[in-house]
């Protein structure tokens, strides 16, 4: 053995420490960082040496083997498809509230109350213009809102387009820098190395496109990803990935993009029942009056005939007021009445506004709780964070005093050969 | 478990803002005094909401129809009230012309004063109620195209001629409770014609003038008669008038159900949304509390 092998083993162990007390640093720094996982250093005993005066073998102090990501894969699986769930739920949710809010101020049961009320005002006084006039004023109301709820639906939906597009779009941009991150990271596996905050990088990446497309990833013992949609590669393990290959059609039901197009259907079954309701106004008031309403291209108007309100023909008032209780005959609200036709539609619209509600809160804190748990894994605790840090400074300092220890130890054996 | 500090910050937060949405909602449903906000708060009490709200409507209007009623009836009623005084006082003046002890000036000067009862009683009859003639038939209005005869009642010469619409030409009604309508005028041809009031009115002026007794005391007969029949109208009318009483109450008691029924249905109650949204609000500054004493605590404050 060695005099100098002591030097030696309190080098090692400073640098050990002192690596540490990096990786620890990088840590705390990273303690805010949205997707960062916390590293841990691996120690290990240095392979030891053989005595020459004895048999013992003799340590030759510390080695830093490894910086490992301190996770748990499978958690990280589970949630990248809950947070898909919880977009699918949240994007439907979103958008049903815009349409709720919408439909409740314009408050279309009132307008068609007013409306009736008006043709009753004019049974009462048939003679005057200002009856006439009120029934005018009213049946403009009523016609303006059914418009405006329906053009608010057609622009959600616009808007709902818009996002979808805009996603899918996106995606090319995930995916071209997943499968450049694979590369990267194959790149310093191969050597050695483990690429800890290229993997976090990756991580926060293949959540986002799961959420987006509800793609599957499968982990590769080698840290590589691939991931496939309806039967292609988006990321491939030899071959590059198919960037853009992800469109409407293919991708799947749970994710925020799969909700927006569910929750596009449903706008369109809520358009259907307006414009039905639409018609049955329609015809259920000209089947009496004549020709008091008119669409065209799903624009409901008051007839060219009654826009001069003088012109109102107050016969047969009173038949028209009393058209507000009579049932419908259309297929959709058979035997309803026109109150209880809106009142089904809203129905409709409430019902699934509050199941998505409610789905979203459910799959939202599935995903808080497996959050939660990947946090408790490989999150960052301050107060450990800096119990390491003392522990690693304190060993830095013991393995400093070592080695003036043995540099007294070294100079006490040179002063006396002197 | 291992609590890290992250998943410390992100979980209060979380909980502070799902305090803060219930606060909201408390905040919103007692400052608007409503517990159906938006759609998805109570869908099938919505449907009941609209529904109670069309009922509501109806009873506004059955209410609005019988008050636009009871005004044409009581108009009417004090219409007739004024035309039987006059025919008694007509009859009066009959009689006096009929006793045979005045003169002839005298005759004449009562025959002026039925003349001019004719024309008080012309007046009640071209009476209006919201600017319609009541007393016309379905023809309530008149305008230029009438010309020269702008009343539903005219003086010529022999007679009274009336303008409006009879009687079998159809009436006003209305509708005071589900299929039970109303009339709610009385044509002139029933009223004034028929019941002979101008007729036997004239007759009773002519007679006067030409002073001949027997003729006097055989006119005060139809004038006699005319009052009866206008007093036996006022019976009826009166009739008319109680059952739209009775009908106004029964809808008044119906919305008022209604109202309250609704009131249950979308009304938030004060008491209870005060007292939740205080709850929310101590819930909320023990989070706010907890929160910043727990934040403060850290190793680094024992470090030196």
């Amino acid at each position: 053995m060695s005099n100098f092998s002591g030097l030696g083993i309190a080098i090692r162990g400073m640098q050990a420490n002192q690596t540490a007390l990096e990786v620890t640093s990088h840590n705390i720094a990273n303690v805010n960082t949205e997707g960062y996982t916390r590293q841990e250093t691996v120690f290990q005993t240095g392979i030891p040496t053989q005595g020459t005066l004895s048999k013992v073998q003799i340590g030759s102090g510390v080695i830093v083997t490894d910086v490992k990501r301190v996770t748990d894969i499978y958690l990280e699986q589970r949630i990248q498809n809950q947070n898909a769930h919880t977009s699918y739920w949240d994007s439907i949710s979103n958008i049903l509230h815009k349409v709720e809010g919408d439909i409740v101020s314009f408050d279309l049961p009132k307008k068609i109350n007013s409306f009736f009320a008006s043709w009753h005002e004019l049974s009462l006084n048939p003679e005057t213009d200002d009856a006439k006039y009120l029934v005018q004023q009213k049946g403009e109301a009523l016609v303006d809102t059914v418009n405006t709820i329906r053009s608010h639906m057609v622009s959600i939906q616009d808007e709902i387009d818009d996002t979808t597009d805009n996603q899918i779009v996106n995606t090319k941009d995930i995916i071209g820098q997943i499968n450049d991150l694979n590369k990267e990271i194959t790149f310093h596996m191969q050597r050695g190395n483990t690429p800890n905050d290229l993997l976090d990088k990756r991580k926060i990446l293949l959540q986002d496109l799961v959420g987006i497309t509800g793609a599957t990833v499968t982990y590769k013992n080698d840290e590589t990803v691939t991931v496939e949609l309806n039967g292609t590669q988006l990321v491939g393990d030899e071959s590059e990935g198919q960037e853009d290959a992800v469109t409407i059609d293919s991708v799947a039901k749970y994710c925020s993009t799969g909700g927006l197009l569910d929750v596009k259907e449903k706008v369109d079954s809520y358009i259907d029942l307006l414009d039905q309701f639409t018609s049955d106004l329609m015809s259920t008031v000209n089947g009496v009056y004549g020709n008091f309403f008119e669409t065209e291209n799903n624009v409901l108007s008051l007839s060219s005939e009654v826009e001069n309100a003088s012109n109102i023909n107050s016969e047969k008032a009173l038949e028209i007021y009393n058209l507000m209780s009579e049932p419908l005959s259309s297929n959709q609200f058979n035997g309803k009445t026109l109150n209880q036709a809106v009142s089904s539609l809203l129905t409709k619209i409430g019902s699934e506004t509050k199941i998505a509600d409610i789905q979203k809160i459910t799959n939202e804190d599935m995903l808080i709780e497996m959050e939660n748990d990947l946090a408790s894994v490989s999150g960052v605790s301050l107060d450990e964070e800096l119990s390491k840090m003392i522990k690693f400074q304190r060993a830095y300092e013991a393995s400093a005093k070592m080695l003036s220890v043995i540099d007294e130890m070294l100079a006490t054996l040179i002063d006396s050969v002197r | 478990m291992r609590v890290t500090n992250a998943m410390y910050y992100k979980n209060w937060l979380m909980n502070l803002e799902r305090t803060n949405e219930r606060m909201q909602r408390n905040e919103m449903m007692t400052s608007s005094g409503k517990k159906i906000l938006y759609l998805d708060d109570d869908p099938t009490g919505l449907s009941q909401v609209i529904s109670i709200k069309e009922q509501i409507t109806k009873q506004e209007e059955y209410l609005r129809a019988i008050d636009d009623g009871m005004g044409w009836l009581n108009t009417t009623e004090s219409v007739l009230a004024t035309v039987s005084d006059s025919l008694a006082k007509a009859q009066e003046l009959a009689m006096e012309g009929a006793n045979g002890t005045l003169s002839q000036n005298e005759d004449e000067d009562l025959a002026h004063h039925i003349d001019m009862i004719i024309d008080d009683i012309i007046s009640f009859a071209n009476s209006k109620y919201g600017g319609k003639y009541i007393f016309s038939g379905k023809k309530t209005v008149f305008n230029k195209d009438d010309e020269p005869h702008m009343k539903p009642f005219e003086k010529s010469a022999n007679g009274v001629d009336y303008y409006g619409t009879n009687k079998v030409d159809g009436s006003i009604n209305r509708e005071i409770s589900d299929g039970n309508s109303v009339e709610i005028n009385y044509a002139g041809d029933e009223l004034f014609v028929d019941s002979k009031v101008f007729g036997s009115l004239f007759d009773l002026k002519d007679t006067l003038n030409s002073g001949d007794q027997d003729a006097i005391a055989t006119a005060i007969e139809p004038v006699k008669n005319a009052f009866e029949e206008i007093v036996s109208f006022r019976a009826r009318l009166g009739y008319k008038i109680n059952n739209l009483e009775v009908a106004q109450e029964q809808h008044e008691m119906q919305k008022l159900n209604l109202e309250s029924i609704l009131g249950d249905l979308e009304g938030a109650d004060i008491a209870e949304s005060i007292t939740n949204l205080k709850k929310e609000e101590t819930a909320y500054q023990a989070a706010l509390m907890i929160g910043s004493q727990m934040m403060q605590m850290s190793l680094l404050d024992f470090l030196r």
